[in-house]
């Protein structure tokens, strides 16, 4: 079957190469988040110039009076639902990460992908300014990878490789 | 501006007693007094008038995030109150800060700050959702807890969707020294805000959602400066330490900057807390925070007075709590500082009045054979759990002489006569570490300036008189404890020289540029804003100087790129330091104005809390340096007309000249 890739549409039927890997955090036992939230901020100020709540590819959710800390995003499924469920045709794979990414030019708002999404909470966000879906791309126009991986400050973050 | 980048664009006006809300433009007082801490003061001098007491429902709370929050900014995650402060002594306008993701969420909500004003009928909170506010009744939750209410609002409104600041029973019962908290550890710290929202009968303030967007105009040049004074990275996994042993402590090296003349600080400060038998977490405590600089969460610490568990962060001043009972013969020590720690917390009380204040005056006046044990109707004993946590709700429920030690350990001591309370001199083992290294030598009452009691004060004096001049200067000033907010004791690396080697002292310039650049970062810091370690990169592991932007820890240098990163503003790092003097001489302006500050007003204090240690004929011509750094006149303390027209501050002469405060 042929692979989809970068430019071409992805149709419902298409066989999906894999990512590259996805955003995870390390083991408890190397190293944990501190709740600075540092991976959002960069996160959302790399793709957008601007920091809100709308703008991550990835989040932190905290706990404070029961001490716990975790970041996730996106896992770049290996079957990945959003992409099959966008009516637009505006999911695509990068060619070079094979991060399943959104085309904002063709986005059309629909949140079809984030209820398509199979995790809880679903990891695509919406930006209710622009009236898109926006989700992690892996930074991949970035020369330095991932900002949230290179920016975290206790190293709790990795690039996750799919073997 | 064509595009307005990092301020919301509005400050949020809550009138407590009508109900109503309204809107500020935040664009009035930008780029000139930069955010924060800046824009707070001038509302203050627009908004404020002389006469008005810290419970007075005219009293209004400036609560202020600055430019960065809300961005990548390291540590911008802080906001600023600026109030009357009940804390002060006397009463005086003063500023605190606090962090957690609420000064993010604030932005995001759509704010620059909120002005609290009036007075409640009923008990309150404040919710502003996805930037609409609203005032709900707090009920349910008055009496409550600040970490219990902090809860019970977290499941009323969402884990993960809001953040909360609250006050605690001491809030409420109007302690001076009351503080406004989040999480399990956040706190204003110094200024008792809390009990002026106690005053306003506002339980809390929740934030919810959030969909506003602060732009950022050069992503890739704050990450660039960024990267430049980046801790050193390293995996923070949960380990199992002591932090009281050199050896054993991971971060001991980042809290000397590697260098052993601080080691006595690293132990005698932060990490003096031994005998730990939970895995140690470094928690940020601000969004942003790049540096987890020392303060350490546990969870699940079995309580000892009752069943439970309870989850907290120990630190810096928060330590002292363990520090009583950590080395003592018997089992569960380390349990007991910790509930009693956690209990403050969600009394809501100030640690530093508690901690260096009331508990080491009960603990040296008995010492002393000073009777302070009859006042409080029961034997001090500091080493005992149940001491601590009988006193703790005497205090914040008012109760016998509870109800004294509310209004703070300086109007205490002032009410019961200073000549037997106050300067009677202790010297043996310090109240909280028996074997620290250096026994201590001080009044029985460890007060420094304004009626704040402080770490800082004794910390110079351990140094001696010469190392205590820039932190004098800085107390003169300000109306609070200087050492969390300006840090004049620990911003020059060079200070052992000035201290080796320079012959006069007293009429040194250093000392002088010692104090005003302290003076000046740590109001920018709150402006921007950024942790108030921020300077102390070396404790963060931070580089200690850089080449590439002036002095490092010593400058603010990448304080204005971030600013100017952020706002697309062009600044130099000159252009940033002036309007650090600008706001420093609006300050000037409110205290003379509302505070009737003099000279001698601050020469009466600063002499009676130096309790004789320097040269006070020598320090008149240091002071007289110091006014004239700053713009002032070199007698009188006041700004001069010259100096505020190079300030841009020509519109505050006609206030100060009509009360003949213009120098």
């Amino acid at each position: 079957m042929e692979k989809k890739t970068d430019g071409v549409s992805a149709d419902k039927t298409a066989f999906y190469p894999k990512a590259m890997g996805y955003i995870s955090m390390v083991d408890p036992k190397e190293s944990v988040c501190q709740d600075c939230r540092s991976c959002e901020m960069y996160c959302a100020a790399v793709h957008d110039a601007a920091c809100g709540l709308e703008l991550n590819r990835i989040w932190e959710s905290r706990d404070p009076f029961r001490g716990e800390y975790f970041a996730y995003s996106c896992k770049q499924c290996i079957a990945p639902s959003c992409v099959a469920a966008c009516p637009e045709d505006a999911m695509y794979i990068d060619e070079k990460t094979g991060a399943r990414c959104i085309d904002e030019e063709k986005c059309n708002g629909c949140a079809a992908c984030i209820k398509a999404c199979p995790v809880e909470p679903p990891r695509i966000n919406y930006n209710s300014v622009k009236k898109k879906a926006v989700k992690c791309d892996l930074c991949k126009d970035r020369p330095d990878g991932p900002v949230c991986v290179q920016m975290c400050p206790t190293m709790c973050l990795t690039l996750k490789k799919y073997k | 501006m064509s595009e307005q980048y990092g301020w919301a664009g509005q400050i949020l006006r809550v009138n407590l007693t009508t109900g109503e809300f309204s809107t500020v433009d935040t664009m009035k007082y930008v780029p000139k007094y930069i955010g924060g801490y800046g824009i707070a003061l001038r509302l203050c001098w627009e908004e404020m008038k002389p006469g008005i007491k810290a419970f007075d429902p005219e009293n209004k709370v400036f609560i202020m995030n600055g430019v960065a929050s809300g961005t990548m900014s390291p540590s911008s995650g802080r906001v600023n109150f600026l109030s009357m402060s009940p804390q002060s002594y006397p009463e005086q306008m003063t500023n605190t800060s606090i962090g957690g993701h609420f000064p993010a969420r604030l932005k995001w909500n759509g704010y620059d700050g909120i002005i609290l004003e009036g007075k409640s009928a009923e008990p309150c909170y404040l919710v502003i959702k996805n930037g609409k506010p609203s005032l709900e009744s707090a009920k349910g939750l008055w009496g409550l807890g600040l970490i219990d209410s902090q809860q019970l609002l977290q499941d009323r409104h969402g884990k993960n969707r809001c953040d909360i600041y609250g006050i605690g029973p001491a809030g409420e019962n109007l302690i001076r020294y009351a503080i406004v908290g989040c999480g399990a550890h956040n706190a204003t710290g110094q200024g008792g805000m809390g009990a002026v929202l106690g005053s306003k009968m506002l339980k809390a303030i929740v934030l919810v959602g959030g969909k506003h967007q602060v732009k950022v105009k050069d992503t890739e040049a704050a990450i660039k400066a960024t990267l430049e004074f980046y801790p050193k990275k390293r995996k923070r996994p949960l380990i199992y330490a002591d932090l009281g042993d050199k050896p054993n402590n991971p971060w001991w090296e980042e809290w000397t900057g590697g260098k052993d003349m601080f080691d006595n600080h690293a132990k005698d400060w932060m990490g003096n807390i031994h005998n730990m038998p939970y895995p140690i977490f470094a928690k940020s405590c601000a969004t942003g925070c790049l540096g987890g600089c020392g303060f350490f969460e546990f969870k699940n610490v079995p309580a000892v007075s009752r069943p439970g568990l309870i989850t907290g962060m120990s630190g810096c001043v928060h330590t002292r709590y363990e520090q009583f009972f950590d080395r003592l013969e018997g089992e569960r020590n380390f349990e007991k500082g910790f509930e009693v720690h956690v209990l403050a917390q969600q009394l809501g009380f100030n640690h530093h009045e508690i901690n260096y204040g009331i508990v080491p005056w009960l603990h040296y006046t008995k010492a002393l054979g000073i009777d302070t044990e009859s006042l409080m109707g029961m034997p001090t004993d500091v080493r005992n759990h149940e001491w601590w946590i009988k006193l703790l709700n005497m205090i914040a429920y008012r109760k016998g002489f509870g109800d004294t030690l509310a209004e703070g350990l300086r109007r205490t001591v002032e009410k019961l006569g200073p000549e037997k309370y106050w300067y009677p001199e202790y010297q043996g083992p310090e109240a909280a570490r028996e074997e620290a290294a250096n026994p201590v030598k001080f009044p029985v009452a460890g007060i420094g300036g304004w009626g704040y009691a402080s770490r800082g004060i004794l910390a110079d004096h351990a140094m001696g008189p010469a190392a205590a001049l820039p932190g004098a200067l800085c107390w003169m000033i300000d109306t609070r404890d200087p050492h969390h907010n300006k840090w004049p004791d620990w911003i020059h690396n060079d200070f052992i020289g000035f201290i080796m080697k320079e012959p006069d002292k007293y009429g040194s310039s250093f000392v002088v540029k010692w104090a005003k650049d302290a003076t000046m970062r740590g109001i920018l810091i709150d402006c921007l804003p950024a942790c108030f370690q921020f300077p102390l990169r070396k404790y963060m592991g931070w580089l200690w100087d850089h080449e590439g932007i002036g002095e490092g820890s010593k400058s603010t240098g990448l304080e204005a790129r971030l600013f100017s990163a952020v706002t697309g503003v062009e600044v130099t790092e000159a252009e940033y330091y002036k309007a650090g003097e600008r706001i420093n001489t609006l300050t000037r302006a409110i205290l003379c104005r509302d505070n009737e500050r003099t000279a001698k007003m601050e020469w009466d204090e600063i002499e009676k809390v130096m309790y004789k240690r320097i040269d006070m004929e020598k320090f008149k011509i240091t002071v007289g340096n110091w006014y004239e750094a700053l713009g002032w006149n070199r007698e009188t303390g006041y700004p001069t007309m010259e100096h505020l027209k190079d300030m841009q501050l020509e519109d505050l002469a006609p206030e100060l000249e009509k009360i003949g405060k213009l120098g």
